[in-house]
């Protein structure tokens, strides 16, 4: 089975948030959305699960319109956050809706969740801590045993111990039961841990796709110049994400030969190739509006 | 369909209960009052009672609409596996078809048991109060659908008991200003008329809010007017309606005068309406 969402365009007061997106989700997959606030994360996820109409393009199950066949619906679970109906419910009001909604939802494993993670069966979501909240959120997410989950900053508000509780549960629900699970997220340390591949939103569309593995031409290095000045050619070719005096840590977005062979001539007295990770890709997706922001830093300095 | 209503009577299992419990109430106070004190103060109340219900019902079901709205309920209902389409239909069926006729045959039953003598004219008048709340349920269901913001909505409905209803439900107004004789208020067969037709506008004001329903995206509940097609007629729709609500409650001779002046109000309620629909920004400067 695979959700496949096709060419779509979404214009909110007459601004563009999201123009020509097309990706597609397979069984079993644990897939990262990342994009700057406002990028659109937020109305891709309410398009895809039907709370927002798009204005053009097509979700499809297999082969069917998601979209139009309200019999699908009960194949994906989302929740808006943080404002949801959740909040106004207790626990056991919410799995009683839910049993109606999923034919599937799993209220075993449900009371047995809630218990493990000692959460109010008789108080409303509303009264909650934030980090109770989001950790209801996840179990009533899997508990409805849709086979496509979306999660809008899952870890969002939690301590780091339930955090890997958390990670752990998502991680052997998807093995389980081969759920699919699309993560939006800004904490792209977290999501290094968890996905199989990210999907960048900029520009209103998927700008990219990547997997640390995947990203042979994103490297990052650690260097030391030698002068008094930044040889010119780094600031046009990667992004500098430290500088301490003449070390310098820069991510190249698209590192070429060319590259190499000036980080080995005589401008530098120490090359040290680092691991990279999804937040370097993220940073050298961004290098140019990041170049921007530092210039106008260093102007108004 | 089935699912719709069996999710949404899920959702809202404890206010029909407590709504249930309220009529009950009603109803032991019509029976009391009707048993000891039929010749003095009370003797209306039981020949008020289905209406009486029936509209505390529509209230209750209105105001539950709204706190969906405010409670984000809405915004995963369109995510269910129910269509938008079935979920407008499910509340008019729940919160608008049932008290009418839940009341009703309270109504009914309580008479049989008390007063049989008055079964015809409790019928009569549950269904032609029954009628008129439906016409003005189906108003109330299309303003819910077309507006966005909740405050807009109760604006809105209060506009539309205040100006277009009230003499739609009342066509005795009619015959008094065309001088035609159209429905004679002593005639059965002249009320039940009266009432058909209502029943069909408000069937057709249905269909329309249920065809709009289908076309409502989340992301334009902030929007006053959530289609943009019907931005423009709503405007001219404020202006004609109010300017039509003066003209035929003028008792004077009409003139030009009374014309022009009756123009005034309905001018401002159309620029009022205009401002929130298409949100204007004046730019006053001095810069060239």
């Amino acid at each position: 089975m695979t959700l496949v969402i096709e060419n779509i365009s979404k214009k909110i007061q007459n601004k563009t948030v999201l123009h020509n997106i097309n990706f597609e989700l397979n069984e079993g997959e644990i897939v990262g959305l990342v994009g700057r606030n406002g990028a659109g994360k937020t109305t891709l996820f309410g398009t895809i699960a039907g709370e927002l109409l798009p204005d053009f393009g097509r979700i499809g199950l297999n082969e069917l319109d998601y979209i139009n066949t309200t019999a699908l619906h009960d194949q994906l679970f989302y929740v808006d956050m943080p404002d949801n109906w959740l909040k106004y419910y207790s626990p056991q009001k919410i799995k009683e809706i839910l049993k109606i909604a999923y034919k599937d939802f799993d209220e075993d494993w449900y009371d047995l969740e809630i218990t493990r993670f000692d959460l109010n069966n008789g108080k409303r979501i509303r009264n909650y801590s934030k980090g109770m909240r989001a950790l209801f959120m996840i179990i009533v997410s899997f508990a409805s045993r849709a086979p496509y989950i979306l999660l809008d900053e899952p870890l969002d508000g939690l301590d780091v111990l339930i955090r890997d509780q958390v990670k752990q549960m998502i991680v052997n629900q998807v093995i389980e039961h081969n759920t699919t699970v699309l993560i939006a997220s800004h904490n792209l340390v977290e999501l290094d841990t968890l996905v199989d591949r990210i999907l960048l939103l900029k520009n209103q569309t998927i700008d990219r796709t990547f997997s640390i593995e995947g990203n042979k031409n994103i490297k990052k290095y650690q260097l030391a110049f030698v002068g008094d000045k930044l040889p010119e050619f780094l600031r046009g070719s990667g992004t500098i994400i430290a500088q301490t005096g003449h070390i310098v840590t820069i991510v190249f977005n698209d590192f070429v030969e060319a590259i190499g062979i000036k980080l080995a001539g005589p401008d530098f007295k120490f090359v040290e190739e680092l691991p990279i990770s999804s937040e370097d890709i993220f940073r050298a997706s961004f290098a140019k509006e990041e170049h921007a922001w530092q210039q106008e830093l260093e102007e108004e300095a | 369909m089935k699912q719709a209503i069996r999710l949404y009577t899920t959702i809202k299992k404890n206010q029909f209960i407590l709504a249930l419990a309220l009529g009950v109430l009603l109803a032991v106070v019509s029976v009391t009052s009707n048993l000891l004190w039929k010749n003095i103060t009370m003797k209306h109340f039981s020949e008020q009672f289905g209406p009486v219900v029936f509209g505390i019902w529509i209230f209750v079901g209105a105001t539950s609409v709204l706190n969906d709205q405010l409670k984000h309920l809405d915004t995963w209902l369109f995510t269910q596996n129910i269509s938008r389409l079935q979920l407008f239909l499910t509340r008019v069926i729940l919160l608008i078809v049932a008290p009418i006729l839940i009341s009703s045959l309270m109504d009914i039953v309580l008479t049989l048991l008390t007063e049989p003598k008055k079964m015809i004219d409790i019928i009569s008048s549950d269904a032609t109060d029954g009628v008129q709340f439906f016409f003005i349920a189906s108003i109330m269901a299309f303003v819910y659908t077309l507006i966005g913001p909740i405050w807009m909505k109760i604006a809105a409905a209060i506009f539309m008991l205040v100006v277009p209803i009230s003499p739609v439900t009342q066509f005795e107004k009619i015959d008094n200003i065309f001088g035609v004789k159209l429905f004679e208020h002593n005639d059965n067969l002249q009320i039940l008329s009266a009432n058909l037709i209502i029943l069909a506008g408000a069937i057709i004001i249905f269909m329309i809010g249920g065809y709009l329903s289908t076309k409502i995206s989340v992301d334009t509940v902030d929007e006053a007017v959530r289609i943009r097609h019907l931005r423009w007629p709503v405007i001219i729709f404020v202006f004609v309606s109010m300017y039509l609500t003066l003209m035929l409650e003028t008792r004077s001779p009409i003139n030009s005068g009374i014309i022009f002046k009756n123009m005034i109000i309905p001018a401002i309620m159309a620029v009022i309406t205009f401002a929130f629909v298409f949100k204007p920004t004046f730019k006053l400067t001095w810069d060239k």
